[in-house]
């Protein structure tokens, strides 16, 4: 708690003091969801009592999963400033930054004919983040963040019986709080390749008070989640101009959900799953190539990822230009803790921009 | 700092191999050849969603016979058969009270002056007029995954107090599925019979049918007791009527006529009344119907 206050501190005075050339906003915003996604919540909420219209409606949601994601996030970063954190802490970093964001999620599954069993849910959560990194161009570098939130969570749940009786909707509030931990290394090979590696820790705990609810989605009382990922990546420039360079490469992903898209899947995500950390083999790992291409002075860029990622094949861009961002793509999300059961195919398309001081 | 980059180009060259090797070794071979011996509830509840039920009875019947006490392997094995058996209860019940096409024209006729439009769920049903929709509804009381999966239930699950609330009510719904349906068929296989008048041959076939449908009917009553209400809404998708009701007449039915019936062995008429066993049923569907309505 004393590091917290530190790190608020620091944040305060730095937000009064004259801002460094480094200093930046930045922000985005995104819109995921699967191909079918509603019609399976929505027969719970609107068609209980109705067995055959939901029968109907779910005939071919068996097994399917569906969800949507919104997030918002807005975050700004600069330099320490020498003197004003205590030495300790500017010995081991230069940077701080904080953000604000948003996160929506919501799914419903449907399983088993026989005796179908059903679910349906949407957190609703808002948190902040603080931090303090240590970054460079080349070499070691490392991150910490903290976080900090609350929100909602819906849930309806039934099985058979409650689809002609009638199912309740269920509330209760969540809190949340957690680290992201990361440590990297970027190193040029040679004269025209350059390694990436990255691993993060994001423990997160999360509290939400009683509810009688059975969903299999609800975050219970109290949950901790542990999610984990290393990725390393290998990049050639394969032509190299004044204006700029083509780059191509090899990405490799461990750890759950390992796609190359980190930022699409909010915390929430890990708790209405029940994330383990050792899921099957197969759904750790993720391989990939990219293609590249930027400018010199890096004001515009164009990234485009493709592969085999924990089980799914998915796809991926991000176009830079002038501080404006967009990004789309689409990737395979398993829903279980087994290799390609029950898929969850998230096609997403964001924008951002970050605006340096 | 020179030794470091070393260490480290070293380390990511490893971690890439390593993990190009693992991701093409379980995009071929390695997961697809685990999947068939993979008994994890994802993977088995996957195949009943894919309506794989087939496949699940390939896996599941041998591992089975091996171990009968695994509930897990049990309920998946009995839920493929009712599955093949087309018994998918929320399509059985969206059946049951949607429009009816008549399909039996003794059974149109043995009960008439039954609506044929879709009912609401909330709206009470005749007892004679359910008992119609079940019969022109349900899968026939002969069909070998059916009876499979009861099989199965009454194996590994005949200890009450240990099964969970879904996989109760869904072994109520077949019981008490396939009394209905052999009630049925006995009743429209004899219903010009006379048991006082029958042929010996008639009643040798007779009797035993009744007596096991007895023996039936008081298996059923166990297994639905205290789940009456839940047992009844799914399997006739209708929260108004009750397929089960306690009272002093079902109750003296419970405790004579059945062991009554159940020791029907031998050809002994004069343990019947006399008359059509058609009318005699309806009667007895009319009496149950008056109990319910006082």
């Amino acid at each position: 708690m004393k590091f917290n206050l530190l790190i608020l501190l620091a944040f305060l005075v730095s937000a009064f003091s004259p801002l460094s050339a480094s200093a930046g906003f930045e922000g985005y915003g995104l819109y995921g969801r699967t191909e079918g996604f509603w019609p399976t919540i929505d027969a719970i909420n609107q068609k209980a009592g109705a067995p055959g219209e939901i029968a109907q409606a779910l005939d071919d949601r068996y097994g399917k999963a569906e969800e949507g994601i919104a997030t918002l996030k807005l975050g700004y970063a600069d330099n320490l400033k020498p003197g004003v954190m205590p030495d300790a802490i500017n010995d081991h970093f230069n940077r701080y930054h904080l953000a604000i964001r948003a996160d929506l999620l919501a799914g419903g599954l449907i399983r088993d004919r026989i005796y179908p069993v059903a679910d349906g849910y949407m957190t609703k959560t808002a948190q902040t983040e603080i931090g303090l990194s240590k970054e460079s161009e080349e070499g070691f570098q490392y991150k910490f963040t903290e976080i900090s939130g609350f929100g909602y969570q819906d849930l309806v749940q039934g099985t058979a019986l409650d689809f002609i009786r009638g199912v309740t909707t269920d509330t209760s509030m969540v809190f949340i709080w957690g680290v992201d931990l990361e440590a990297g290394y970027k190193a040029k090979l040679g004269e025209n390749s350059h390694d990436r590696f990255l691993a993060r820790l994001s423990p997160t705990f999360f509290l939400t008070n009683h509810t009688a609810a059975v969903s299999q989605n609800k975050i219970e009382e109290n949950e901790f989640t542990f999610r984990w990922r290393m990725e390393n990546e290998w990049a050639l420039d394969v032509i190299k101009s004044d204006i700029g360079a083509v780059e191509a490469g090899v990405l490799g992903i461990t750890g759950q959900n390992p796609i190359p898209a980190s930022f699409l899947l909010p915390r929430t995500w890990d708790a209405v799953h029940h994330l383990g950390a050792w899921p099957s083999a197969g759904q750790l790992l993720g391989f990939g190539t990219m293609a590249g291409l930027h400018t010199n002075d890096r004001k515009a860029s164009l990234r485009v990822d493709g592969g085999f990622y924990g089980g799914y094949f998915g796809a991926g861009a991000i176009l830079n230009i002038v501080g404006f961002q967009a990004f789309a793509g689409t990737w395979g999300i398993e829903q279980t803790a087994g290799f390609q059961l029950v898929e969850s195919r998230i096609e997403y398309a964001g924008m951002g921009y970050s605006y340096a001081l | 700092m020179r030794e470091w980059d070393i260490l480290m180009h070293f380390k990511s060259i490893w971690i890439q191999t390593f993990l190009l090797v693992a991701a093409l070794f379980c995009t071929g071979g390695c997961a697809k050849s685990n999947k068939d011996n993979d008994l994890s509830e994802d993977r088995l509840v996957a195949y009943l969603d894919a309506k794989k039920y087939d496949k699940l009875i390939g896996i599941l019947e041998p591992e089975y016979a091996r171990n009968p006490d695994n509930k897990s392997v049990a309920v998946f094995l009995a839920k493929a058969h009712l599955g093949k058996a087309g018994f998918e209860v929320l399509r059985m019940a969206a059946r049951i009270l949607g429009e009816q096409t008549i399909r039996n024209k003794t059974l149109a006729r043995m009960i008439p002056n039954c609506t044929a439009e879709a009912i609401d769920r909330l709206r009470a049903i005749d007892g004679r007029c359910l008992f119609q929709r079940l019969l022109n509804n349900l899968p026939p009381s002969d069909n070998g995954h059916l009876i499979r999966a009861r099989d199965i239930f009454r194996r590994s699950f005949s200890d009450k107090a240990s099964i969970d609330d879904s996989t109760k009510v869904l072994i109520g719904i077949v019981e008490t599925a396939l009394v209905v349906m052999e009630a049925g068929k006995i009743l429209l296989k004899y219903e010009d019979l006379d048991p006082v008048k029958a042929s010996d041959e008639e009643m040798n076939s007779f009797f035993p049918a009744i007596a096991a449908l007895a023996g039936d009917v008081q298996i059923t009553l166990d297994r639905v007791r205290d789940i009456e209400l839940q047992v009844s809404s799914v399997l006739t998708g209708n929260v108004a009527t009750l397929l089960f009701e306690h009272s002093p007449q079902t109750q003296l039915i419970e405790q004579t006529a059945i062991p009554r019936l159940m020791a029907l062995k031998e050809n002994k008429k004069d343990d019947l009344e006399q008359g059509l066993v058609r009318t005699y049923v309806m009667q007895k569907l009319d009496d149950a119907v008056d109990a319910l309505k006082r």
